[in-house]
């Protein structure tokens, strides 16, 4: 998959990152995954997207402060980056675009 | 807040496998989801969720890259690769110490790799070699056993006929009456090498066929099917031979034989051995209905895939016990026994009459014994010169650390050392072993070679043995090594142990008893083949000459010739004739012996002699007399028992005039001394000499001297009777030593890779003292200095590494005493090992060590101080 291209997954979680705003790390995008979409996954597939998203240059990461609740570890923050940001307006015209081709009717009879 | 904790192990697991970097912002992750988990759905459920999700992160991205072979793999191999080389060729003596006693190791490894693959791939060339099995026979009479193999030639119809799980079956006749003549106007062959065979011979058995086939080979019953080198000796070539006929001469009587097939030569690797094959339709009817089982027949079965050969037995042994004839007291027991593998008739305990001598497993046992014992020495020797030179490499292991060289970084380094040396050694014992192959050839009358290995096992064997010993041998350096301090490494502060117990003391003793181990049974069976050959065998066997083809004159002319032909030559003290084998290389028991038909009986073997037999051979009486030379008939001329006989039957001391055998009985003439008539391996059985004129073998006992003039006087009067045949003579004293002759034979090859394994054991064992004396070079020097004497300074080098040669051999002892007490069982008269045998081998060891060691010690001890204090 070329680097503009976005998997399905990989689009859910960056827009997750764009929503948690500063707060986007692996578990909480993976809880309000499960709040927007009903979907669960597992918090070792959201962290394979998120570093494979890294790798894209689409998202970069700093760390933020430990929590108790975490054992005193600190967390990994993600936002996008202008690239990131550049993908998902990319991925949502093309789709609008295609959407906007397909007649109401037959939407219908399908 | 939380009191639950996640499940460490899962943690652990998580820790050992996912990258560094990653795992602080997972754990956590994970940490919190556990933590809400508990909160929400309880203990149980969080911990199994937390493995779950644990277990989700065993990806790619998140698992660690193993650096060593992240780092330009190829160039860290090279680069071990040329540091080895270097290293090795830095320290000559060590490595060139390293590399022969490994490759002469592997070379006795690999040798013994084939020669155990020839004993196991006996008669396996056959299409089914492994549904292929002989019916063999085991007979029991009172206290008399015999294994044979002689099976009713009606056996095979009644097999084929009630016996469903049998496919096919053949039977053979072996050419039991000696040598006989084939001959065409350009080859004549006189030889026993020959088979009868009936026309399903080639159903059970795959041999090639050249010209003609398995169909048409046995249709007549002068047929005669020859192997390859047979045709061209007889006709020049397998072509010109196929429909041609040969002259068979058979009792007497010139046949005509019609050459029907021709078929490659009989592998070596078969038990079966023969040059030609005849149609056994041609002495057929004296034994094709017969049920008895002294006809020499020999059963071979092919069964069907996949059957029950105990079953298969238990049909067999239910015919037998329905029609076949036995001698009253008698039981036969009949089973199968398989054609090939370690069970496999080659390997089995030889029975009657077999074709070609068979196998013995026990040496199979010892030499793989014997040569994993010299792999496991010139192991030892690696590990121990490797560490021992530890201290000249702390050095260059401490640079490296230090330059940033991870422990798995230096351990490739000293694998590398040890595989690159094993390598090498394997490429040098190839070429031993070609060099070695024919010596061994000759000992075991074997034909081995490299070039002709059909097993790729045997192939597979030589890099197996080179990577595993190259990885056993390197493992314990490369971790003890690269566990060096760099600090304490570089300043010097690595100091090799000379004293308390560590690993390489353990190693030498285990060296040396191994070693001592050797030389303990060589040394017994070097004397017990000694003992053997010098043994006293109660007769005769110096300077006595027999003819074994004496049955090839007129019958009514023997004794003639014996009498007034033989006896009369100058160079001719006594001269005799007997019925069977010499007395000496006879084998076990032939038949019984009692009293009379109530008393019991006992395993015996008889001899059908003329009065001039005993005297050839000097018995001596002890009681009665010889037969009478004047004798008019054989039923008057009594009977000879030797001491064990009358003894047995509780008649010794009033032997002479009582009957014995039973009804009618024969009376008892004479008693003789007791002699060996049978190898040191049987005990002395009864025997019985009977009277019997016209012999089959004739013995002449020679008076020394001139004896080639003497055979040639015997071989003139020989030509007068038999003009036909050539006068075949053996002297008895070698065709005694004959039948110890694989014994002999194996004792060499023992005693020699005793000493390869005795001499490997001593280059490790120079090589470590060389270089312990060089560590103490400077202390040596001081106690000179201080005035220690030569001697003292010899016997303090000296003392750790003798104390340990004497330890390793009290280990080895009381191991060898036990397993060569065995071995001596297999003799009914055998040497006792007393402490000479101990003392002896103790004494090899430990001269052979010291002297090994001393060769440095001394050399160390009289350097001059000044110089070892010197420099360093």
């Amino acid at each position: 998959m070329g680097k503009e291209n976005l998997g399905e997954f990989e689009e859910l979680v960056l827009l997750m990152i764009a929503l948690l705003k500063e707060d986007a790390y692996g578990l909480g995008i993976c809880e309000e995954l499960k709040k927007q979409t009903g979907r669960s996954a597992a918090i070792g597939a959201v962290h394979a997207t998120l570093s494979r998203l890294a790798n894209k240059g689409l998202v970069k990461s700093s760390l933020g402060d430990p929590t108790k609740e975490r054992g005193g570890r600190r967390k990994r923050l993600f936002t996008l980056t202008a690239s990131g940001k550049k993908a998902l307006v990319r991925s949502r015209d093309i789709k609008v675009s295609i959407w906007t081709q397909i007649p109401e009717l037959s939407i219908k009879t399908i | 807040m939380p009191t639950q904790r996640p499940p460490k192990l899962a943690d652990k697991l998580l820790s050992w496998l996912c990258k560094p970097e990653l795992l602080e912002e997972i754990l956590g992750d994970l940490h919190a989801h556990f933590n809400r988990n508990c909160l929400g759905q309880g203990k149980r459920k969080a911990r199994l969720m937390y493995w779950i999700q644990v277990l989700h992160f065993l990806r790619p991205f998140a698992i660690k890259k193993n650096r060593g072979i992240n780092l330009a793999p190829y160039s860290m191999f090279k680069n071990n690769f040329k540091i080895a080389i270097r290293t090795s060729w830095r320290h000559k003596g060590y490595s060139a110490i390293n590399l022969l006693g490994l490759a002469i190791g592997i070379a006795a490894f690999l040798i013994i790799v084939l020669y155990i693959n020839d004993e196991l791939s006996y008669d396996q060339f056959h299409a089914d070699s492994d549904r292929v099995y002989r019916v063999v026979v085991d007979v029991e009479k009172g206290s008399y056993k015999s294994a044979q193999k002689s099976t009713p030639g009606a056996l095979r119809e009644a097999l084929l006929n009630e016996v469903a799980e049998v496919e096919q079956a053949t039977y053979l006749h072996p050419c039991g009456w000696g040598k006989v003549l084939l001959w065409n106007e350009k080859y004549r062959y006189y030889d026993k090498n020959l088979l009868f065979a009936d026309q399903w011979f080639f159903d059970v058995f795959s041999f090639q066929f050249i010209h003609g086939n398995a169909r048409s080979a046995f249709e007549d019953p002068l047929s005669v099917v020859l192997t390859e080198s047979m045709a061209i000796r007889f006709f020049g070539s397998s072509s010109e031979a196929f429909g041609q006929t040969l002259t068979y001469n058979l009792f007497n009587h010139d046949k005509s034989l019609k050459v029907t097939a021709i078929i490659k030569d009989v592998p070596a690797r078969s038990h079966l051995q023969f040059d030609f094959l005849l149609a056994s339709a041609m002495i057929r009817p004296q034994y094709v209905n017969n049920w008895g089982t002294d006809r020499h027949v020999h059963t071979y079965i092919k069964v069907r895939p996949q059957v029950s050969m105990a079953e298969v037995d238990r049909k067999i042994q239910d015919i037998i016990d329905r029609y076949a004839i036995k001698l009253e007291g008698e039981t036969h027991t009949y089973t199968t026994q398989p054609m090939t593998g370690l069970n496999g008739i080659h390997l089995s305990p030889p029975r009657r009459g077999e074709i070609t001598p068979p196998g013995n497993k026990l040496y199979i046992q010892v030499l793989l014994a014997v040569a994993i014992f010299m792999l496991l020495i010139a192991g030892i020797n690696y590990v121990n010169l490797a560490t021992a030179r530890s201290a000249t490499r702390a050095k260059e292991i401490g640079i490296r650390k230090v330059a940033g060289a991870l422990r798995k970084t230096i351990m490739h380094q000293f694998l590398a050392e040890s595989m690159l040396l094993s390598l090498l050694a394997g490429i040098i014992a190839v070429g031993l072993t070609a060099l070695a192959l024919p010596f061994f050839n000759n000992l075991m009358q074997k034909q081995l070679s490299l070039l002709t290995i059909d097993n790729p096992v045997v192939w597979l064997s030589i890099p197996v043995i080179v990577l595993v010993f190259g990885l056993i041998s390197g493992l314990y350096p490369a971790f003890y090594l690269s566990s060096f301090k760099p600090v304490a490494a570089l300043r010097k502060q690595i100091v090799v142990k000379a004293t308390g117990v560590d690993l390489r003391k353990v190693l030498v003793v285990s060296q040396f008893a191994l070693s001592a181990f050797l030389i303990v049974g060589m040394i017994v069976a070097q004397r017990q083949m000694a003992y053997i050959q010098s043994a006293d065998l109660g007769f005769d066997k110096d300077q006595v000459i027999v003819i074994d083809n004496f049955n090839k004159t007129p019958k009514w002319d023997r004794d003639y010739i014996i009498r007034n032909k033989f006896e009369r030559l100058s160079g001719v003290t006594r001269a005799g004739g007997t019925l069977e084998n010499m007395v000496g290389t006879r084998r076990g028991a032939t038949g019984t012996i009692q009293l009379n038909a109530d008393s019991p009986e006992f395993p015996s073997l008889a001899q059908l002699v003329d009065e001039r037999y005993l005297e050839v051979f000097g018995l001596e009486f002890v009681e009665g007399r010889n037969f009478l030379t004047s004798n008019p008939s054989n039923a008057q001329a009594g009977i000879i028992l030797n001491e064990t006989a009358a003894r047995k039957m509780g008649i010794l001391g009033s032997a002479v005039g009582q009957k014995v055998g039973g009804a009618g009985g024969e009376t008892v003439v004479g008693v003789v001394k007791d002699f060996h008539a049978s190898t040191l391996h049987h005990e002395v059985l009864p025997y019985a000499f009977i009277y019997h004129p016209g012999a089959y073998n004739a013995v002449l006992k020679l008076s020394g001297g001139a004896i080639p003039e003497t055979l040639t006087q015997m071989e003139e009067i020989w030509k007068k009777f038999v003009p036909n045949a050539p006068m075949e003579y053996y002297f008895l004293d070698d065709r005694i030593n004959w039948v110890y002759e694989s014994e002999l034979n194996f004792k060499t090859l023992f005693t020699t890779m005793t000493g390869l394994a005795l001499i490997i054991a001593c280059m490790g064992l120079l090589g470590l003292v060389a270089f312990m004396a060089q560590q103490r070079t400077r202390e040596i020097g001081i106690r000179k200095v201080l005035g220690a004497s030569v001697p003292v300074l010899i016997k303090l080098l000296s003392k750790d590494f003798l104390i340990l040669i004497v330890l390793a051999n009290l280990i080895a002892w009381p191991i060898a005493y036990l397993s060569m007490n065995k071995w001596l069982e297999n003799f009914a008269y055998h040497i006792n090992i007393d402490w000479s045998v101990f003392l002896f081998s103790g004494a090899i060891a430990f001269v052979v060590a010291a002297l090994t060691v001393s060769f440095h010690t001394f050399r160390t001890a009289v350097s001059n101080p000044v110089n070892s204090l010197r420099d360093g």
